[in-house]
């Protein structure tokens, strides 16, 4: 068992039907990230993204699309690793956390089915309050296609949000209350947004605000969702038990 | 600090820095993580120098790690048959049709607030 990045990890997450066993739930580890795990998505996962998905424009309805399409999680981990020794010559937001949810897999060896890079501190303006925030960085869930033909089980569900709780926790882990900042790429499509508004029930930002940070993150700012410290606690509470 | 470059090999760090900076860049090098820092958060600060330094550390971290090593399949998993209490509608993998379909459901809801018939097709989503 390698030791969990998080205080208070995720341990268990639901198949999407019962497994040839018969039981409906995979056991999961929350651990750091290593180039490793970067690898083995980039060479095993990463081509079933790139194949049976596209990246959606900001409008589209089309099926089957997904921000990470070309996404390469090597250079995700690197850049994760330079923002934070970078953030040592600037105190005013802490390094940034390379996370991947995997399952043990035995002689073959852990397995990631979601990436998440995090910043736990980061200074934000948002919601007309500047403050300390959680920051969702880059965050991916293994695709249908990569447990039928990598790991031949079903589908296991809630990864996408688990990461999300895996933000949060990595936020409140270092003393802070929970809030959160992620940005919904727009290649994510329509789908992407209504997945952090209505299904994580996060706020988004109002169109036209202030840039969320000074130098980086100036973008359109609708395309960013917030937890306060009231709805993160609401959302991740739906883990609690598998914690 | 000895936490964060513990996760970024200082070899892996290093041999980037000369990869980018060249010969010049030993001086910071010797002057120690402060100075380091400095220097990377400088040529983060650019769009192309930036570029450049990630490129050299990722290749500089995988250059002794070969992508043929990683097994076709892997398994077998570690099932668990606890019973748990769970929200009424989990959502499948993002991008599968499954999960589409269910989003496109909640939205659904959101703009026609209607308990009876939103009960039924959460039902049916989940049981999907």
């Amino acid at each position: 068992m390698v030791q969990s990045a998080l205080n208070a990890p995720i341990k268990v997450m639901p198949l999407a039907r019962a497994a040839a066993n018969g039981d409906t739930n995979i056991k999961v580890q929350i651990v750091t990230m290593t180039i490793e795990l970067a690898i083995r998505w980039h060479v095993r996962i990463q081509p079933l993204v790139n194949r049976h998905y596209s990246a959606a424009s900001v409008s589209s309805t089309a099926q089957r699309s997904r921000a990470d399409v070309g996404w390469d999680w090597r250079l995700i981990f690197a850049l994760s690793k330079l923002y934070s020794v970078g953030s040592l010559a600037q105190p005013r937001s802490g390094p940034a956390m390379a996370l991947a949810m995997v399952v043990d897999t035995g002689a073959t060896g852990l397995f990631p089915i979601g990436m998440l890079t995090t910043v736990p501190r980061l200074f934000t303006n948002a919601l007309g309050s500047q403050r300390d925030r959680g920051f969702g960085w880059y965050l991916a869930d293994a695709p249908s296609e990569a447990y039928t033909s990598i790991l031949k089980c079903p589908k296991v569900r809630e990864v996408a949000a688990a990461l999300l709780d895996c933000g949060v926790q990595a936020t409140k882990d270092q003393g802070y209350d929970g809030t959160f900042l992620l940005h919904a790429d727009p290649k994510g499509g329509n789908r992407l947004k209504d997945f952090y508004r209505v299904a994580c029930r996060m706020t988004q930002l109002p169109a036209n605000g202030p840039a969320v940070t000074p130098v980086f993150r100036r973008g359109p700012t609708d395309e960013y969702f917030h937890f306060d410290a009231s709805q993160a606690g609401a959302f991740c509470q739906r883990f609690d038990p598998r914690r | 600090m000895a936490e964060v470059t513990s996760r970024l090999e200082p070899e892996v760090l290093a041999e980037a820095l000369r990869d980018v900076e060249g010969p010049g860049v030993e001086s910071t090098l010797r002057e120690g993580m402060p100075s380091v820092a400095r220097l990377v958060r400088k040529l983060l600060g650019s769009r192309g120098s930036a570029q450049r330094l990630l490129n050299a550390v990722t290749a500089r971290a995988i250059e002794h790690r070969s992508e043929q090593d990683v097994p076709l399949e892997f398994g077998p998993v570690v099932t668990d048959s606890g019973t748990y209490d769970d929200p009424p509608l989990m959502l499948d993998p993002v991008g599968s049709p499954e999960f589409e379909a269910a989003i496109d459901l909640m939205v659904q809801f959101e703009e026609q607030p209607d308990e009876s018939s939103g009960a039924r097709s959460v039902e049916r989503v989940r049981m999907g």
